[in-house]
Formats: C-alpha cells, sequence, structure tokens
C-alpha cells in the first residue's frame, strides 16, 4: 500500500523522467539540421511496486533511430555516386583537352596541313609555299603532342586524387576507430552514446563515397569496415590504405605506361593488393577513368599518330624533291616499324631535317628538271580524304575518337545523374527511419510538457495531504 | 511513409538544381548560338560535325585552287589571243613587204616593227598569273621564253583537283604555244623576218608567210585548249561551291541551334523553374504544429 511519502517518490520520479524526455526532444528539434543526426527517444519504463515506491516511471536509456536496410542501402549509393562523379569529372576534363573549340582542334590542324599542300601544288617550287608546308606540319605534330601531354598530365592529376583521396579514407578509419573505442566504453543507451555513433555512421558514410566498404555490427557496439576482399578495421586494428603505380603490361619493360596500384596494410604487416577489388567509391571512378578510359584514348591517338605518320611517309617517298632525290620521312620520333607503340602522339615530330632544307620537300613524282611538277604534292594532299590503314580518313579518324569520347562522358554524366538519384532515394529511406520530424517532435514536447505539469500535481497534492496531517496532529 | 523536414528540403532542393542547370544549359546555347558546343553534346552528330568540317575545309581549298587556275588560265587565253593578233600583224607586215615596190626605208621600218612584235610576243609569253609565269610549266618562278626567245620552261602540267581523285591541268602548255615542239618556233620565224627584211631577202621575207600562218595555228590551237581548260575549271569550280553552300546550310542547321526553338526552351525551363520556386515557397510555409506554439 502507498504511503504519502511513497506519492511523492512517485511524483519526483515523473518529474525526473519527462525532464529528460523534453531533454531528448530538445536534442532532436536542435539537431534536426544536423548531417547525420539520428533521431532520439527516451525510453520510459514503469518502476517496480513496493518498499519505499508507489511505482512511477523512470527512464531506461535513450534508444538511437536507426535502420539496418536504410543505412546499407545509403552506404552502396554513396559508393556508387562517387564512383561516377569522380569519373564524369576526369572525362570531362579529358574533353576539353580532345576537342578544344572551333580551330584548336587536332581536326583543324589536320585541315591545315592538307591546305599546305594545295597550295604547294600550285607553285612547287615556291619556298615560301615549302615553309608553310612545313609550319603546318609542325603544328601538326605539336597538335599530337599538347594532346597526348594533356591527357598525361590529366592521368598524372588523377594519381594526385587518388592519393589525396586515400589520405582522407585513412583519417577517416582512424576517427572510426576512436570512435568505435568511445562506442564500447561508454554507458548504453544514452545521449552521448548515440552523438558518438551518429559522428561514426557519418565518417563510415564519408568513407564509403571514397571506398566502398560493407559494415559490421559488433555485439559491443563497435562495427567492423571490410572493403575490397579485406578487414580494413577490425577490433582497433585498422589497415593503412596506399595507392602507387603498377606497370600497365608488365611483359613490356619497355611501356612505359602505368596503372594504379591500391594495397591495405596492417602495422608493421605486409601491404596487401586489394586493386582489383577497388569497384565503388571515387578511388575506382578514378582508376577506371585514368587506367581504362583514357588509356584508350591515348592508345586511340598514338594509332591515329602512327598511322597518319606512315601514310604521310609513304605518299611523301613516292616523290622527288627540289635535289631530285626521294625526300626524307615526313614525321619522325618515336613512330615503331609495325605497330603504334604507346607515345606516339606524344613523340611524332616534323622532321627538322626538311625545315633545314625545305627542298627536300617532295612535291614532284617523277625524274623531270626541278621542279619537276605537283603530283606527289597533291597526293599528299589527297592523304585528307584516304582512308588511313582502311579505318577511315584522318578526320573521320579525329571524328571517331571524339565520339567515344563524348560516348563515354554521356554514360558516366548519366551514371552520375542516376546515382545521384539513387543516393537521394536512400537518403530519404534514412530520413524515412532515423529523420527528425519537427510536428512529430512538438507533439512529444507537449506530451512530456504535460506529463512533468501533471506529475507536479501530484507532489503539490500529496504535499497538500501531509501538510494536513501534520496540522492534524 | 514518414515525412521529415529534410525529405522536404532534399525535394525541393533537387527540383531547384536541376531546373538551374536546365536555365543555364539553354541560356549558353542561345548566348554562343551554338547547341553543339562539346562532343558529348551529342557524339554521333559531333563526329559528322567534324568531318563535314574537313570536308568543307576541303571544298573551300577546292574551290579557291579551280578559282585561281580558271582566273590564271583566262589570263593565258588572253595573252594567247593578243599572241595571235601579234602573228597576223606580222603576217600582213611580211605579206605587204613581199613585193618588191617597197623602199629599203619602208623594209627598214616594218623590220624595227616586226623586231617590236617579236618583243611583245616575248613579254606575252612571259605573263605572269597569281601562281606565277604561265607558259613555263612548273617553272613558276622563271619567265617561260628568254629576251632572245629561246623557251627556257618546261612541258609539265601543274595538276589541280577537281573531284575527289580526279585531276586535270591548270596550266597550258607554253613549249607548244612558243617554240618549235609545237612545229615552228615563233621568235625563230620573227627574227628571221626581221633579218631578210633589213637584207632585202624578199625570198625569205615570202617565206615567213607560211611558217607565220603555222605559228598563229599552234597559238591558237593552244588558245583553244585554254578555253576548254577554263570550261571545265569553271564548271568544277561552280560544283564545288554549290557542294560547299549545302554543306554549310547542313553544318549550320546541325552545330547552330535554332534561336526560336531554344528560346521556348527557355521559356519552359523558366516556368518549370518558377513553378519549383513556387512549391518551395509552399513546402516552406506550410502549416505545421510548430506554427501553434
Amino acid at each position: 500500500m502507498s504511503t504519502l511519502f511513497s506519492i511523492l517518490n512517485t511524483a519526483q520520479s515523473g518529474i525526473a523522467a519527462n525532464a529528460t524526455g523534453i531533454s531528448v526532444t530538445g536534442e532532436n528539434i536542435t539537431g534536426a539540421n544536423t548531417p547525420g543526426f539520428s533521431k532520439r527517444t527516451a525510453l520510459l519504463e514503469n518502476l517496480p511496486l513496493g518498499g519505499a515506491q508507489a511505482g512511477g516511471v523512470t527512464v531506461a536509456g535513450v534508444a538511437r533511430a536507426h535502420g539496418l536496410f536504410a543505412e546499407r542501402a545509403l552506404l552502396v549509393e554513396h559508393g556508387h555516386w562517387g564512383a561516377a562523379d569522380a569519373r564524369a569529372a576526369a572525362l570531362s576534363r579529358a574533353e576539353d583537352v580532345l576537342a578544344p573549340g572551333d580551330g584548336l582542334g587536332l581536326d583543324d590542324r589536320f585541315a591545315d596541313f592538307f591546305e599546305s599542300w594545295d597550295d604547294l601544288a600550285q607553285k612547287p617550287d615556291d619556298l615560301a609555299l615549302r615553309r608553310n608546308v612545313a609550319l603546318k606540319g609542325e603544328s601538326l605534330a605539336s597538335a599530337f603532342n599538347v594532346t597526348a601531354n594533356e591527357l598525361e598530365a590529366i592521368r598524372a592529376g588523377l594519381l594526385s586524387d587518388a592519393e589525396a583521396v586515400v589520405g582522407e579514407v585513412n583519417a577517416r578509419l582512424s576517427r572510426i576507430r576512436q570512435l568505435n573505442d568511445k562506442v564500447a566504453s561508454s554507458q548504453s543507451a544514452t545521449s552521448g552514446k548515440a552523438e558518438l555513433q551518429d559522428e561514426r555512421d557519418r565518417l563510415i558514410r564519408e568513407v564509403a563515397e571514397r571506398l566502398s566498404v560493407t559494415v559490421l555490427s559488433k555485439d559491443d557496439g563497435t562495427v567492423a569496415l571490410l572493403s575490397s576482399g579485406v578487414a580494413l578495421m577490425d577490433g582497433g586494428v585498422v589497415r593503412t590504405l596506399s595507392v602507387s603505380t603498377q606497370p600497365y603490361d608488365p611483359l613490356t619493360p619497355t611501356d612505359p605506361r602505368t596503372v594504379l596500384k591500391f594495397e591495405a596494410t596492417l602495422p608493421g604487416g605486409t601491404p596487401r593488393d586489394i586493386t582489383n577489388g577497388v569497384t565503388g567509391g571515387r578511388l575506382a571512378g578514378l582508376r577506371e577513368a585514368r587506367d581504362v578510359d583514357l588509356i584508350a584514348r591515348a592508345e586511340e591517338l598514338d594509332q591515329l599518330a602512327f598511322d597518319f605518320a606512315g601514310a604521310a611517309n609513304a605518299a611523301h617517298a613516292s616523290g622527288l624533291d627540289l635535289n631530285l632525290n626521294v625526300p626524307p620521312d615526313l614525321f619522325v620520333g618515336g613512330l615503331g616499324a609495325v605497330a603504334a607503340p604507346p607515345g606516339s602522339a606524344e613523340d611524332i615530330t616534323f622532321n627538322p631535317t626538311i625545315l633545314a632544307d625545305l627542298r627536300t620537300i617532295g612535291a614532284a613524282s617523277a625524274l623531270n628538271p626541278p621542279p619537276g611538277g605537283n603530283e606527289n604534292a597533291l597526293a599528299l594532299s589527297a592523304l585528307q580524304s584516304g582512308s588511313l590503314a582502311g579505318l577511315g580518313s584522318p578526320a573521320e579518324r579525329v571524328g571517331q575518337l571524339l565520339a567515344r569520347s563524348g560516348n563515354d562522358l554521356v554514360a558516366a554524366e548519366t551514371e552520375q545523374r542516376l546515382r545521384e538519384s539513387t543516393r537521394s532515394h536512400a537518403e530519404q529511406l534514412r530520413e524515412e527511419t532515423a529523420g527528425v520530424s519537427l510536428d512529430e517532435e512538438m507533439i512529444q514536447l507537449t506530451k512530456f510538457q504535460r506529463a512533468f505539469q501533471a506529475s507536479m500535481r501530484v507532489l503539490q497534492t500529496a504535499d497538500e495531504l501531509l501538510q494536513e496531517l501534520v496540522q492534524r496532529l | 511513409m514518414r515525412v521529415t523536414e529534410n525529405i522536404r528540403f532534399l525535394y525541393t532542393s533537387r527540383a531547384l538544381k536541376d531546373g538551374a542547370s536546365r536555365m543555364l544549359e539553354l541560356s549558353t546555347q542561345i548566348a554562343s548560338g551554338q547547341k553543339l558546343t562539346r562532343p558529348s553534346d551529342a557524339p554521333a552528330t559531333y563526329s559528322a560535325v567534324v568531318q563535314r568540317s574537313d570536308a568543307m575545309r576541303r571544298l573551300a581549298s577546292r574551290k579557291e585552287v579551280l578559282g585561281q587556275a580558271a582566273s590564271d588560265l583566262r589570263l593565258a587565253e588572253g595573252a594567247l589571243a593578243s599572241s595571235a593578233e601579234l602573228l597576223v600583224r606580222a603576217r600582213e607586215v611580211a605579206v605587204q613587204f613581199a613585193d618588191p615596190f617597197n623602199g629599203e626605208a619602208e623594209r627598214d621600218a616594218a623590220a624595227k616593227e616586226v623586231a617590236a612584235i617579236r618583243q611583245q610576243l616575248v613579254a606575252l609569253a612571259n605573263t605572269k598569273g597569281q601562281r606565277g609565269y604561265l607558259f613555263a610549266g612548273t617553272q613558276t618562278k622563271t619567265p617561260a621564253v628568254d629576251a632572245t626567245g629561246n623557251f627556257v620552261g618546261d612541258n609539265l602540267p601543274l595538276n589541280v583537283e577537281y573531284a575527289d581523285g580526279q585531276y586535270t591541268p591548270s596550266n597550258l602548255d607554253g613549249a607548244i604555244a612558243f617554240s618549235a615542239a609545237g612545229g615552228v618556233d615563233p621568235f625563230a620565224v620573227l627574227k628571221q623576218l626581221e633579218t631578210d627584211l633589213n637584207a632585202g631577202n624578199l625570198v625569205g621575207v615570202r617565206g615567213a608567210l607560211a611558217t607565220l600562218e603555222d605559228a598563229h595555228e599552234q597559238v591558237t590551237l593552244v588558245r583553244t585548249e585554254a578555253g576548254v581548260a577554263i570550261n571545265r575549271l569553271v564548271s568544277a569550280g561552280d560544283f564545288t561551291a554549290h557542294a560547299l553552300s549545302r554543306a554549310e546550310a547542313l553544318q549550320a542547321k546541325e552545330k547552330q541551334g535554332d534561336l526560336a526553338e531554344l528560346t521556348t526552351q527557355l521559356t519552359l525551363a523558366q516556368t518549370a523553374y518558377e513553378r519549383s520556386i513556387g512549391v518551395t515557397r509552399q513546402v516552406l510555409n506550410v502549416a505545421s504544429i510548430v506554427d501553434r506554439f
């Protein structure tokens, strides 16, 4: 049976519990716009009857809203979006290099070069027009060099980007490990613990955007992070992620191209190659753009430089120069004999021998007194509409290169928009389970306020009864 | 579905972002007048535009070359016409002074006229056009004949491309017109006539009549060839200009935006954006239980 004193205790428990409820609701209201904030709920429990306690209520803890499915979906979508966004940004830069605008592209330099042969054909003995051919040839070779160098510079920039992202991942893993420790040692079901978990989940999402991860939750409240087939973080042990480069083609030592290599290393351990497992997050997007897309574009450019130089040199060698000699190659420098070695576009050069002696340009085709005709100049000019290695004219080849580059970028941007949408959907899903609704919180606030006021009333009533009893004694 | 504050803001901010992005894209197209500014705008079309642009450069170059060649040939044809007239005049002199009744002074004067005709013929044989000496073959930088009338050029053609892979000579054979390669060396004939007139060799003067006729015929023959070549080049030039014009129209259609269409699209995008703003305003002002407190 309750005594008046036990009623006082009951009222006190109600006041304390509802004050906590108001406090938790306040946290929700103020944290509504904080990124990663999860709604908290004060868990009220009845106090057992008996002793000095005539029932009452207590706060068993603070529950943090957490939808496992929504969180996992969000991590996956962050990874997809990060990859698509990084790839689209890289391909957009590559497109700027390959298609710099009206009058500045490789196609324009080709047209200038062929036009110079047209002009020379009209006055094959004119040294000014021969100089023009040499200058346009130099300009074309330079356009190849610049384009190839710019593509390589983008690839170098993507390596730097990957290094920066790896640094960000490592910093976050270290912070997550610290938060893990704090979560494990913190009192269960408190606002403080919820705050630590919110911070940890936010950092995990940031890691997922950079490198796709899977989260394993443990009974002690800590989490393990798996990625690319290894445990990045488990039980206080964190692997350090690193990025370096490795040969693109290990079987060809002369091939200077490199691809990214990702490794994860335990403290004091041996690095473990996880490159092939990096399939999501910004690192995956950077890797695909650098090691697949841009290498493909560079190879096309090399092949075009090789095919064009081969055709131009062959046509030139069919003629005769003003010294009645077989003219030298028009283009030299790193061009292979039967196949386009990597870097052909970067190395192609207009033959300096010709620049030194413009009479060595072969405009004629037969052994006649110099200048001897213009057939060879016309043959060189005709390369403009001829097929290089059966794959199309120079303009067609440039068009194909640009179309492939454009298609890659369209696909990447479409993927980026799709992933932005699905990520947004996942965020909505998380918001549905863990987000804060101010309407709900205002109702909760009112509910706790009323209960608080009622508890006060109980206290007041018990106090009045006690006073009356005391007066009658 | 549980709707939180962030969900509302998520939707509205995404709608505003998409609307603003579309408006910027259309504004850029209207400002630049081009709907195709980079390969990813339309990869296949961009590739076609690059190829057509190259074809247009080629057609424009060909058109210019054909025009230049036709212009030079017209000049050459005019020079040949004048040359033919000079040879007619030389023959008239020969006819007049084949008669023994002319005095020595008249014959001397006639000899001087023939010498002047020869000098004029040298000048005509060395006519220069845009591409250099027109009758010197490929030796466009050196005169076709020297001061004494010796042909020093070559008889090689300077071809021009009038269609893909199709070539035609754009110069005339100066050797045929102005040297013995054509049958008669007109300069030698005129020199001999001058010598015969000075020497009073009437047999020689009479003999020059036939050779001057032959020289006139060979010059006229080359002039006829010039006419044919001019027609061919002009016709090819017209066709090239037509092809270029069509390519330019097609290029403009694919590359440049239709201003009316783009403006309409911008208006639609603007309307959509304004609606998004309206919805956002409504969402932000929606009556909330918070307002009751």
